[in-house]
């Protein structure tokens, strides 16, 4: 990685897992047993992210004439919240070449949002077979 | 050879059918001759039963992946296998397995929670689809990511295949049973009346047995006025006031020997489970024992079709399939005998020492050899 290319980012694993289920990015956090659900324009970045693009490489692949700043601007909240959440981390790794990204569909701000589960929080520690609550249902958080 | 075996928790004596695996698989590997070791992600909790004895612990258990870290780190390159138990540690521990390439990773996943979690949300009960979206994610994130998945069913193996077509999946009998030599001169007129053995807090036992008390029990005590259906396991007491009603006899956790007498007591075995996963324990248990099954095809779920699922056991799916079934096993004793033979000869096939051993060996051979093809793959 070149300082002009800026910073690239990968998956915080462990201890997060990502996979993508019919069009939706599902990622966890196994330690927290939080769930992350990224749907539309997101999943695209997301997976550009990943695959260890640049933003401004990601910005350039959707932009139109004198979009770029507003894809950029929403890029980078996107990345600031992906790593507050610990779901993404800066890679350590310099040099490589850097990453094409395929053509993509533009954001708006609100649609690189996503949704986060924290009641999901221990569930998935759990075993689903054996943890139930006689009032509440199966399954159920522990507290 | 090495093995480290990793789970959520320590196995408990006589507890669920996961810990029973877990301790099968445990002391199994260790009967065969590899030094076997155990992680368990978690300190025990004495509250919830007695730990099985005879595991060799790895690391400091009490401390989650960093207690299991420094143990790596001096055997890890040692190691042969790592086997990861059930889905949540193993998606928590495999990073840390990963930087051992020689390491065979398995993981053995009991059931898939999600087609079960899917199944009984469909059924009505209380599940969040979120958590069958996160749970297939997971569990198709470890199916891409180890060597070698294992499941007690060839279904199951079969649809991991499917899901994710670059998995490598098999199935092995999960639990190796003691099969007693059949009961000679059995007086079957002697034995009445059913038995159900599992706890409220499995959800599947929990939706079968009050399925049971309403749609079937009803209407078959029409037939066999005298028929009661014994429940064994733990259930709360505002559930069995919920649930009672003349012929729903509730007794609660038993021990094994209580269990055994039990079992020679009653004419039959009643699971009338309308979803779940896997190969029920209490199915072939029951099969073992000598006593005739009357289940649904989600209770016979896993038994090789092979060997004839109409012939170890009787198969109902609605109230009346059940109904019917329990009446021509209540007053039939040549079925009662038929049934009671071939469930014990296909338990011993499927389930005994050698059976059970036989698996563990080539799914040990299995995973060699997709632990080469990975390092092959990766090396090219």
């Amino acid at each position: 990685m070149s300082q002009a290319d800026g910073p690239r980012y990968e998956l915080n694993n462990p201890p997060v897992i990502s996979e993508v289920i019919d069009g939706e990015v599902v990622a966890i956090d196994l330690d927290a047993g939080n769930y992350f659900s990224l749907r539309g324009p997101a999943v695209a970045v997301w997976s550009a992210l990943l695959d260890g693009a640049a933003p401004r490489d990601i910005v350039a692949a959707a932009a139109t004439p004198g979009a770029e700043p507003a894809l950029a601007d929403a890029l980078e909240l996107f990345v600031e919240r992906l790593l507050a959440d610990r779901l993404l981390r800066p890679r350590n790794d310099t040099g490589g070449a850097p990453v094409a990204v395929a053509p993509l569909q533009a954001w708006s701000r609100d649609e690189l949002d996503y949704e986060c589960f924290t009641d999901m929080q221990n569930l998935l520690g759990l075993d689903p077979i054996h943890e139930a609550d006689d009032r509440l249902g199966w399954p159920v958080q522990q507290t | 050879m090495r093995i480290l075996i990793v789970d959520g928790g320590v196995p408990l004596r006589g507890a669920d059918g996961g810990s029973g695996a877990v301790a099968d698989l445990a002391l199994g590997l260790a009967r065969l001759g590899p030094d076997v070791f155990f992680y368990p992600d978690g300190r025990p909790d004495p509250a919830a039963g007695e730990p099985i004895t005879g595991l060799t612990l790895a690391g400091e258990p009490s401390k989650g992946p960093s207690g299991l870290e420094p143990w790596l780190q001096r055997h890890g390159p040692s190691l042969d296998h790592a086997i990861l138990s059930r889905p949540g540690p193993a998606g928590k521990y495999l990073p840390y397995l990963t930087r051992f390439p020689k390491l065979s990773r398995i993981f053995f996943g009991h059931d898939i929670h999600h087609h079960r979690l899917r199944d009984a949300r469909a059924h009505g009960l209380p599940v969040e689809s979120l958590l069958v979206r996160g749970m297939e994610a997971l569990e198709r994130h470890l199916w891409r990511k180890v060597d070698l998945v294992v499941y007690p069913s060839p279904e199951e193996a079969a649809a991991v295949v499917v899901a994710e077509p670059m998995a490598r999946a098999i199935d092995i009998p999960i639990y190796r049973l003691d099969v007693p030599p059949p009961p000679a001169g059995e007086p079957v007129p002697a034995r009445r009346d059913a038995m159900f053995v599992g706890g409220a807090a499995h959800l599947p036992n929990r939706d079968g047995v009050a399925w049971f008390a309403e749609a079937v029990l009803p209407p078959l005590r029409h037939r066999l006025p005298d028929f009661a259906l014994h429940v064994i396991g733990a259930w709360p007491a505002g559930l069995i006031g919920e649930l009672q009603r003349p012929g729903l006899y509730f007794h609660g956790r038993i021990d094994d020997l209580a269990l055994e007498m039990r079992m020679k007591a009653v004419r039959m075995a009643v699971f009338p489970l309308r979803f779940g996963g896997g190969v029920k324990r209490k199915v072939v248990a029951a099969l073992a024992q000598g006593l005739p099954v009357v289940t649904s095809p989600v209770g016979l779920q896993g038994l090789d079709p092979g060997a004839g699922r109409g012939a170890v056991a009787l198969s109902a799916h609605s109230a009346d399939d059940y109904a019917d079934a329990i009446a021509r096993l209540a007053s039939d004793d040549d079925l009662w005998r038929r049934l009671a033979r071939s469930g014990q000869d296909f338990a011993r096939d499927h389930y005994g020492h050698q059976a059970y051993d036989d698996g563990l060996r080539h799914m040990l051979g299995a995973a060699d050899a997709a632990s080469a093809r990975r390092r092959r793959q990766n090396a090219e």
